[in-house]
């Protein structure tokens, strides 16, 4: 005696299937994205400053979306043209990366920092980031150039001294916020969650 | 559980025909400040480093993963990269191994599994004086015994 079987609504089964999919990539972009932001700022809130250019080179790049808006970086010794220039390759290489990631299925963010000397600031251990803090019109002016002479000279004590960043920003800043992703993840799973 | 940086120095120090700590000798070792004479120096930092592992049972040791860089500054380019190297040899040969606490305040011992370089050795730059300065960065694996 033969038996058939027939199986009722497969294609409907695969159609929820493939939307579950869809779902769980864009929630995996987006939580991506978020944690990139995320590291981004934290990293800049340690990066040390003088001119405010290498915090302003802070970016997060991730598939061909555009950076949300362009640095503006200060005329420091002259080098804000090249400032722009570097930003610009390193942005469109990163682009291109992760734009390329996101294609083959496999959503990509980079979060780096552009400026020309950054790697020797993020690696530079032993520099020390201290500024004196002046008060001039109620507002705290950071002054880090002719430090050295302004200590020798007596004007600067521990307590006018300002820390203003420090080496392994970037780094730090992943470490940070690492723990932090899966919860991210959670967050955005529950809010697009059907 | 000592600092990272004295356990390496501990160990640099008692290898073969290597190095000495802070006597001022060409290329002897110094901890998280680099000192402006003599001009060959290596000098070891503690970098931070991720969150310790999690384990829930409250009454076992945490795996840490310290970071921790280590610097060399000479006049000569390749006299620097090769001395950088040299280290290297030296903590990549190191395995697992059990460092014991020191300072009287530290009352564990400390079990590496495994101390790894990330990224290559960097030539990170030439200082005032003329010195080149290489560095490599490591990361340890780490619990108290």
């Amino acid at each position: 005696m033969a038996v058939g079987i027939k199986i009722v609504g497969l294609e409907n089964a695969l159609r929820q299937m493939q939307m579950e999919i869809d779902r769980v990539k864009r929630v995996t972009k987006k939580s991506l994205i978020k944690a990139g932001l995320l590291i981004q700022r934290s990293a800049q809130k340690k990066t040390p400053v003088d001119t405010g250019n290498l915090k302003a080179s802070a970016f997060t790049m991730w598939g061909s979306k555009p950076a949300l808006t362009g640095p503006r970086f200060k005329d420091a010794g002259k080098e804000k043209g090249r400032m722009i220039r570097d930003h610009m390759t390193v942005t469109s290489e990163s682009r291109a990366r992760t734009t390329l990631g996101s294609r083959k299925g496999s959503p990509k963010v980079e979060v780096g920092f552009s400026a020309y000397y950054a790697l020797f600031v993020h690696e530079d251990t032993q520099a020390s980031h201290v500024a004196e803090r002046r008060k001039r019109r109620g507002k705290v002016r950071r002054r880090g150039k002719n430090l050295v002479k302004a200590a020798v000279t007596g004007r600067v004590t521990a307590n006018n001294v300002m820390q203003t960043g420090e080496a392994k920003f970037l780094e730090k800043a992943v470490y940070e916020v690492t723990p932090l992703i899966s919860l991210i993840f959670k967050a955005e799973d529950v809010k697009t969650g059907i | 559980m000592n600092a990272c940086t004295e356990d390496i120095k501990d160990i640099l120090v008692t290898a073969p025909n290597t190095y000495k700590f802070s006597d001022g000798s060409d290329f002897s070792i110094y901890i998280g400040k680099e000192p402006d004479r003599p001009d060959k120096c290596i000098t070891l930092y503690d970098t931070g480093g991720p969150q310790d592992d999690n384990v829930m049972d409250q009454s076992a040791k945490t795996m840490r993963h310290s970071s921790f860089q280590v610097r060399v500054r000479g006049k000569n380019y390749k006299n620097v990269r090769l001395q950088l190297k040299k280290v290297d040899k030296i903590i990549n040969r190191i395995g697992s191994f059990t460092a014991t606490a020191e300072d009287s305040s530290e009352t564990n011992d400390t079990r590496y599994s495994d101390i790894f370089r990330q990224g290559d050795l960097m030539w990170l730059e030439q200082d005032d004086n003329d010195r080149h300065i290489w560095i490599a960065n490591y990361q340890a694996h780490r619990k108290e015994k």
